[in-house]
C-alpha cells in the first residue's frame, strides 16, 4: 500500500504527495505525456533527443545540473514509447530547490544552439553505443516495424534511423517543447518526509504561474488487425543464431492485462518456470529463453525469445516453443502453478514499495494510466484471475495469424 | 497583484540547515554454533532479506570458473530437492535470490516477504551445506557459460574490462586472473565439489528488514545447527604489478563503431589515509554528472554517452580506472582528453566553487546510499568484504569534508599522473589510432 494525498493547480498541473517520515531523502518525479508515439514519422527519436535537451539549461538557471549537485541531489530521465519520465532526489532541507529546478524548466528552456549540437552527438553515440555496437543491438529496430504497420510504435524510442537525430532543428524543438511540456500535460509528485501543505504552498509558489498549453487532441493510426503471420530473416556478425517472436498484446488499462502479464510468468519468470524448464534444462536446445510484454497504452508487444545451440535449428526450436504454447490453450493451468505466478506478481509489488524515488514514479505512472490509488488495487487484478482466464488470452494472443518472428541468424564463419 | 508576480527564479532558495548523516551499526548477535549474525532491523517492512557470505570469492579459486560456478549452481539439486523443485519452492514463494561472487567473497541473498521465511530458510540451509552439483546441470551450465561468454566478447567494452583487470593487477595474481574461452573445457564436478567443501564451510549472516522473534528462533534452528569449520586464510598469490609501470595496450575488435577505453592503475587500500583525498579527486575527475571528465568528454565534445572514473575496493588491493566507449573515430582524440584533464588535476588547484559543489554531492551521495534498511545491508556487506570498519564510512567522509585544495595537489599529482598509469583500447584500433 502507498498512501497519497492528490491536488491539482488552476493551470492543469496534477500533483501527488506520499509521506514516508524514516527518510532524509525527498524524491520529486515529473512524468510528461510524450512520448515516441507522439513523434511525427519524420522526425522519430524526437522525444528522448528532447529528454537530453531538458538537461542544456532552462530559461532562469544555465546548467540544471550544477546547483543540484551543490545541493547533494541527483537526478535521471528516461523516455519510452508513452510518456517521458524526469525524477530527482535531495536531501529533504532542500526541498525547495526541486520546485525551483522543474518548475524553470516547465516554464521555459533556454534553447541554446551548443547544447542541441552536443546533445545530438551525445545521443548518436548512445545509439551506437546501445543498438550498433552490441551483438543483437538491432533487434528491436528490426523487430517493432515488423509487428506494427502503422501505430507509431513502429518505430523505437532512440529512433527509427540517426539521420532523423541529425536533421533535428531548433524550430523543431522549440515546437515539441510547446506542444508537450506544459502543466496540464504533467503529472508530479514528491515522496519522502513532507506534508501536503506544505508541498501544496510550494507547487503554487512555483508552478502555479506556468500557463497550460493548447488543448491537446491525440489520436494515433490504429494498428490494422495482422490477418497474416510475419517473419523476416536478417543475418548478422554474432555467435549464436537468435529468434524474437511478437504478438501484439491488449493495453495496459485493458483488464486482460493482468492474465497476459501472468501468462508470460508462467511461461519464462523464474527457474521452474515452462520455457526455461523444458528448452533450456530437459531439450538443451537454448542457452537462454524468455517470455516478457512491453505494457504500452496502446497495446504493447507480447515476446518470447531464444538463443540456440549451434547445430540447433530454427524449425525444431519453433515446433518446441509451439508445442508449449499450443498446450497453454488447450489445457488450464494447475491451481498451484497459478497460485505461483499469482506470489510472485504480488511480492514483485511489494519489493517495489520499498525506493522513495521507487514510489513517486509509481504513483505518477499508476496517476497517468488513470488513478494513483491503482497502484494500490495491482494485487487485487492478480489475485482474480482464473485458470480459465489464462488459457482464453493464450488462445486469443496466440493466433498463428498474428505471429510475427524475426530469425536472427549467426553469419558462418568462412 | 499576488506575490507570485514577485519570484526571482534567478536565485536559488537555500537549504534550510544541512541533514546529519546517520549511519545505524548493525547489532551482532551469535547463533548456537558460532555463526555471527548482523541485524539491521526495520519493522515497518513486510520484507526480509537474508545475506549468507562465504570468504569463497575468485581469488580463493585453484582454478579458473571454479568459484562461479560453485556459486550459480548452489540451487542445482541436493540430496533432498532436484533443481527443479528448488526453483518452484523459491517461485511459489515469490521469493528472489540472488547468487553474489566478487574478487573476495561469494554468497547468497535471499529476499522474501518475511511471512514464507519458516518455509525458506530450511532450503537456504540446504544450498549451503547440502549442494550436488549434478553432472548434467553442470554441463548445461557450462554450455550456456560458453555461449554468453561468445556473444560478451563481441562487445568492446566486455573485452576491455577483462583485459584491463589483466592488465593492472597482473594476470598471476589472485585479482588479476580473468576467464578465457578455453577455460570452459577444464572445469570438472570434482573441482566444484572440492572448493565447495573447502570454502563453504564457514560464514556469516547479515540479516536486514523485518527481523521478528519467529525469523530470528528459525534462523538459529537452521543455520544455527550447521557446523562450521573455520579456514585458515589462504596463502593468496599477491603479488600486483607495480603502479609505477606505464604500459598500454590494443585490442582489436574490427568495424567496431565505438572504441572502449580505460586509462588507470593499481591503487591504495581503502583504509589507506589518502584514500578520502583520492576519493575526493576521482568524485571531481569522474565520479559523478558534473564531473570534469563527463563535462569536457560529453558534454563539451559529444564523443560518448558517458565517461566515468571509480576507486573500486578489494579486500587487498584497489583499482583506479577512468571508462568510456567513444565514437571510433575520436578514439585518439579522447584518449588526449582524458589525459589533459588528468594533468590538469595534477598541476592546477581545485577552485572553490567546485570543490564544495564536490563535497555536497559527496554528502548527499552517502544520505542516499545509506538510506533504507536494504542500502544499508548491501553497504554493510562490502564493509565486511573490505574488512574495514563499518564506521569506518562516516569517519571517512567526516575527514574529505574537511580536506582543502591545497591537501588535495599533492595527493593528484601521486595518485592521479596518467604517464605513471596503463591504457587500454578495445575497438577499431588498426584504423582510428
Amino acid at each position: 500500500m502507498i498512501s497519497f494525498d492528490r491536488f491539482k493547480l488552476d493551470n492543469g498541473l496534477q500533483v501527488l504527495v506520499h509521506r514516508d517520515t524514516t527518510t532524509p531523502i525527498v524524491a520529486m518525479n515529473i512524468l510528461y505525456r510524450v512520448g515516441a508515439r507522439d513523434e511525427d514519422p519524420d522526425k522519430t527519436g524526437f522525444a528522448h533527443l528532447f529528454e537530453h535537451l531538458m538537461f542544456g539549461g532552462s530559461v532562469n538557471i544555465p546548467k540544471y545540473d550544477e546547483p543540484l549537485q551543490k545541493a547533494g541531489g541527483q537526478n535521471n530521465a528516461f523516455t519510452n514509447s508513452d510518456f517521458t519520465n524526469y525524477y530527482l532526489t535531495l536531501p529533504k532541507t532542500s526541498l525547495e530547490m526541486a520546485f525551483w529546478l522543474e518548475s524553470d524548466r516547465m516554464l521555459s528552456l533556454a534553447f541554446s544552439p551548443k547544447s542541441l549540437e552536443v546533445q545530438r552527438q551525445v545521443v548518436i553515440e548512445e545509439f551506437k553505443q546501445n543498438y550498433l555496437n552490441q551483438p543483437y543491438g538491432d533487434v528491436y529496430l528490426l523487430l517493432k516495424p515488423l509487428v506494427y504497420k502503422k501505430h507509431p510504435y513502429r518505430w523505437n524510442t532512440i529512433g527509427k534511423d540517426i539521420s532523423h537525430i541529425e536533421k533535428a532543428t531548433m524550430q523543431d524543438v522549440k515546437a515539441f517543447y510547446g506542444k508537450y511540456y506544459n502543466p496540464d500535460n504533467a503529472i508530479l509528485c514528491v515522496a519522502g518526509d513532507v506534508k501536503t501543505e506544505e508541498v501544496k504552498q510550494l507547487t503554487e509558489k512555483w508552478f502555479g504561474e506556468i500557463p497550460s498549453g493548447e488543448k491537446l487532441l491525440r489520436s494515433y493510426p490504429a494498428e490494422p488487425e495482422q490477418t497474416e503471420a510475419r517473419s523476416l530473416t536478417v543475418e548478422r556478425d554474432v555467435p549464436q543464431d537468435a529468434f524474437y517472436m511478437a504478438w501484439k498484446m491488449p493495453k495496459r488499462t485493458d483488464k486482460d492485462y493482468y492474465a497476459c502479464d501472468l501468462l508470460s510468468d508462467i511461461l519464462s519468470n523464474g527457474n521452474s518456470s515452462r520455457l526455461f524448464q523444458q528448452l533450456v534444462k530437459e531439450k538443451q536446445l537454448l542457452s537462454e529463453v524468455n517470455a516478457y510484454l512491453t505494457g504500452d497504452l496502446d497495446g504493447g508487444m507480447f515476446l518470447i525469445t531464444g538463443k540456440l545451440y549451434p547445430q540447433v535449428t530454427f524449425a525444431e526450436t519453433e515446433e518446441a516453443v509451439m508445442a508449449i504454447l499450443n498446450k497453454l490453450t488447450t489445457e488450464n493451468v494447475r491451481d498451484e502453478e497459478l497460485q505461483k505466478v499469482k506470489n510472485k506478481a504480488e511480492a514483485a509489488l511489494v519489493f517495489s514499495e520499498i525506493s522513495v524515488p521507487g514510489k513517486a514514479m509509481a504513483l505518477c505512472y499508476y496517476e497517468m494510466l488513470g488513478d494513483a490509488a491503482m497502484f494500490n488495487s495491482e494485487p487485487g487484478h492478480y489475485r482474480a484471475v482464473q485458470a480459465d482466464d489464462i488459457r482464453q488470452m493464450a488462445v486469443c494472443l496466440f493466433d498463428p495469424a498474428k505471429k510475427n518472428v524475426l530469425y536472427y541468424k549467426a553469419k558462418k564463419k568462412s | 497583484m499576488n506575490k507570485i508576480i514577485h519570484l526571482d527564479r534567478t536565485v536559488m532558495p537555500q537549504p534550510a540547515g544541512f541533514e546529519t548523516l546517520h549511519i545505524a551499526m548493525p547489532e551482532k548477535i551469535t547463533l548456537d554454533n558460532g555463526v555471527k549474525v548482523y541485524l539491521i532491523p526495520d519493522e515497518n517492512q513486510e520484507v526480509t532479506r537474508l545475506d549468507i557470505v562465504f570468504n569463497a570469492g575468485t581469488s580463493f579459486q585453484d582454478k579458473k570458473l571454479q568459484a562461479s560456478a560453485v556459486n550459480d549452481l548452489l540451487a542445482e539439486g541436493t540430496s533432498r530437492h532436484s533443481s527443479y523443485q528448488i526453483a518452484e519452492i523459491l517461485d511459489f514463494h515469490g521469493a528472489y535470490t540472488d547468487y553474489f561472487l566478487t574478487k573476495d567473497t561469494a554468497g547468497i541473498t535471499l529476499y522474501s516477504l518475511t511471512k514464507y521465511y519458516d518455509r525458506l530458510l530450511p532450503l537456504m540451509g540446504e544450498l549451503i551445506t547440502d549442494a550436488l552439483f549434478p553432472e548434467e546441470e553442470f554441463n548445461i551450465y557450462t554450455d550456456r557459460k560458453r555461449q554468453e561468454y561468445q556473444v560478451n566478447s563481441q562487445k568492446v567494452n566486455f573485452l576491455a574490462s577483462r583485459a584491463f583487470n589483466k592488465l593492472v593487477f597482473g594476470e598471476k595474481s589472485a585479482y588479476g586472473q580473468v576467464l578465457e574461452a578455453d577455460d570452459f573445457g577444464k572445469l570438472t564436478r570434482q573441482n566444484l565439489l572440492d572448493f565447495y567443501h573447502k570454502r563453504y564451510a564457514d560464514f556469516y549472516v547479515i540479516l536486514s528488514g523485518k527481523t521478528d522473534k519467529t525469523v530470528l528462533q528459525n534462523l538459529n534452528r537452521i543455520l544455527g545447527t550447521v557446523p562450521q569449520q573455520k579456514q585458515k586464510p589462504d596463502a593468496l598469490n599477491r603479488d600486483f604489478i607495480l603502479p609505477e609501470e606505464q604500459q598500454e595496450l590494443f585490442i582489436e575488435k574490427e568495424n567496431a563503431l565505438q572504441s572502449a577505453l580505460r586509462i588507470g592503475t593499481l591503487s591504495i587500500p581503502r583504509l589507506h589515509p589518502d584514500f578520502p583525498g583520492l576519493s575526493l579527486l576521482n568524485t571531481v575527475l569522474g565520479g559523478y554528472f558534473g564531473s570534469r571528465l563527463m563535462s569536457s568528454v560529453r558534454e563539451e565534445k559529444g564523443y560518448t554517452y558517458g565517461i566515468f572514473s571509480v576507486l573500486q575496493s578489494h579486500r587487498h588491493a584497489s583499482m583506479f580506472a577512468v571508462a568510456t566507449e567513444v565514437n571510433a573515430r575520436h578514439t585518439a582524440a579522447a584518449l588526449e582528453e582524458i589525459k589533459f584533464q588528468m594533468h590538469q588535476l595534477c598541476e592546477d588547484k581545485i577552485g572553490d566553487v567546485e570543490l564544495q559543489t564536490v563535497k555536497n554531492y559527496l554528502y548527499g551521495t552517502y544520505l542516499r546510499n545509506f538510506d533504507g534498511t536494504f542500502q544499508l545491508a548491501e553497504r554493510f556487506r562490502k564493509s565486511t568484504e573490505l574488512e574495514v570498519p563499518f564506521s569506518f564510512y562516516k569517519k571517512s567522509l567526516e575527514q574529505m569534508m574537511q580536506l582543502t585544495s591545497d591537501d588535495l595537489l599533492p595527493l593528484a599529482g601521486k595518485y592521479l599522473n596518467p604517464d605513471k598509469m596503463k591504457t587500454l583500447v578495445a575497438g577499431n584500433v588498426s584504423e582510428f589510432l
